[in-house]
């Protein structure tokens, strides 16, 4: 089973959204990290077909994904990035009608709705009109209808938006539970969701995927830039004049300053072992600049 | 006990790969059998249609039928319940288009993009349980003033065809441009307007309901009849995949999906 996008281009005018892609999707998790505009959610929509390439092609198994239509689209599990439903719908219903619309026979649909909403919890509201949902139980609703049909794709933008913390573990963990098997590409900006269960992580900034890798791969590429120093105020405001600074923190009369750079930003600077996030914020540090 | 469960493996044959490669085919080709076919879908529908739908589309029938039945007893004049039928009919009918609309829900659509029933199949299902019923409850108002007036049959058809026709064409042109979301509040007003037409229309030419008029209504029925043809081959079109697809704005969600 493989995924392959090749020279895959999406223009929105002169906008270039995601700009001549080539990679290969296979089992296994993929997160996808970037900034707000840096073409995860065009580059999804791509993937499931709700948006056609403007220039290249997105091959499953060898075969075009346009041409394979129904085929394809029996294959996909997709969660959008802002997730909708019919307010007046309940759960269960919601649930149903989504498994209609994915041609699962209704004696199935029952079945895989019950297992599923116990699977996100929410076997409990199952008979709860959607509206009256928080944002957390909308989205975890999301992910169920996503892997209604027992997706071989399963594409999840953003899927921890709006989840707490607790959830966002319980989360990943059944991602990690589901993710045998089929591919799972899942986009988001938050570095820890896809820290501990992606395969691998693709950086993506401008339309392009500027890494990819493994996160032991992609840290291993800034190893000796992250630095840590403990300095006074007045140093510190020097240093965040100079240097892109990943994290800050005050103690007493003193700042904690956690730095990225290519050379010794500070004499009491002290090199780090670097983390995902700290890539992040090394890679997008103009993109965060602008913002 | 240790020693009898080390001894386990040993004793367990290796799994005969040929033989789960058949049940894993087996499996595949049961799944296949339970497929849903597309008739199937289409009825499955139904179920998703509120059905406090259908109480308040009967009620506000009988309640409007009763109406103007006691209207007609009091010695209406012919020319006005012929105008009352016109107004009314596209009123019986709209409460449909609103479940209908939803299919274009715009934060639904993206899902029902890449489902396997594509947006063309839910539209059609939607279009023919509708239409069927639509049918029926057309059927049953004109029998209804036909056996309880005594009054044209032809007459009644044309006048009551006409305004249906043309709310069928108008609200389906209508859901093509409608970005706002309120597409209920859009239907009603459109339908206000063609009610209002019809009743300006026989204050200001009763005439118009004339025997005499009948060829010129009958004109109007076929080109209502070709429009209301065009604007749902027309819907149907631009729901095709390829014509959705690059429809999509970008970026924000604040905007309608599909036009």
């Amino acid at each position: 089973m493989k995924l392959t996008l090749e020279q895959t281009t999406k223009c929105y005018g002169d906008k270039i959204a995601v700009d001549h892609l080539n990679t290969t999707f296979e089992n296994g998790v993929y997160g996808l990290l970037g900034a707000n505009g840096a073409g995860k959610t065009t580059l999804m929509r791509m993937i499931c077909g709700i948006l056609s390439p403007t220039s290249g092609a997105i091959q499953y198994d060898e075969q075009d994904i346009t041409s394979m239509g129904e085929e394809y689209r029996e294959l996909l599990g997709y969660l959008p990035q802002d997730f909708g439903y019919y307010p007046e719908f309940e759960a269960k219903e919601f649930m149903l009608y989504i498994a209609a619309l994915k041609g699962i026979p209704p004696m199935m649909a029952r079945r895989k709705t019950k297992e599923l909403l116990e699977l996100v919890g929410l076997s409990q509201v199952a008979r709860k009109k959607i509206k009256t949902f928080s944002g957390g139980m909308k989205q975890r609703l999301g992910i169920a209808q996503a892997m209604l049909n027992d997706p071989k794709i399963l594409v999840l933008d953003e899927p921890t938006a709006g989840l707490d913390p607790k959830e966002r573990v319980r989360f990943r963990n059944l991602i990690s539970d589901v993710a045998s098997e089929r591919i799972v590409i899942l986009s988001t900006h938050i570095v820890s969701d896809v820290e501990y269960i992606a395969d691998q992580i693709m950086l993506m900034r401008g339309g392009c995927i500027v890494a990819i890798g493994t996160v032991e791969e992609l840290v291993e590429t800034i190893a000796g830039k992250v630095w840590e120093v403990v300095t006074d105020r007045c140093n510190a405001d020097a240093l965040c004049g100079k240097y892109d600074i990943i994290n800050l923190r005050h103690e007493q009369d003193m700042v904690e300053l956690r730095i990225a750079c290519d050379g010794k930003p500070d004499e009491d600077a002290q090199p780090v072992t670097p983390t995902l996030e700290d890539l992040y914020l090394y890679e997008f540090r103009e993109t965060t600049e602008v913002k | 006990m240790k020693k009898e469960w080390k001894m386990y493996p040993g004793r367990i044959p290796e799994p005969d790969m040929a033989k789960k490669e058949q049940a894993r085919q087996k499996i595949l080709c049961e799944m296949q059998q339970y497929r849903m076919t597309d008739i199937q879908f289409i009825c499955g529908q139904i179920r998703f249609v509120r059905p406090y739908l259908w109480v308040v589309q009967m009620l506000f029938w009988l309640l409007v039928s009763a109406g103007m039945y006691r209207l007609q007893s009091d010695g209406m004049q012919e020319y006005r319940l012929y105008s009352l039928i016109a107004m009314v009919t596209p009123v019986l009918f709209v409460f449909q288009i609103e479940q209908f609309a939803k299919i274009y829900q715009q934060s639904m659509l993206e899902i029902e993009l890449t489902t396997r029933f594509s947006l063309k199949k839910l539209l059609l299902a939607r279009l023919l349980i509708f239409g069927t019923v639509d049918l029926f409850a057309l059927a049953g108002w004109i029998a209804f003033w036909h056996v309880g007036t005594e009054s044209d049959l032809w007459r009644i058809t044309l006048y009551s065809l006409v305004p249906f026709n043309l709310m069928v064409a108008g609200l389906f042109v209508l859901l093509r441009f409608e970005y706002s979301g309120h597409y209920s509040y859009i239907a009603i007003s459109y339908m206000a307007v063609l009610g209002g037409l019809f009743d300006v229309l026989a204050r200001w030419r009763p005439g118009i309901y004339g025997t005499e008029n009948e060829i010129w209504w009958f004109a109007v029925l076929l080109v209502t009849l070709l429009l209301g043809i065009w604007s749902v081959s027309v819907l149907l079109k631009c729901s095709m995949e390829k014509g959705v697809q690059n429809e999509i704005n970008f970026g924000t969600n604040n905007e309608m999906l599909w036009r």
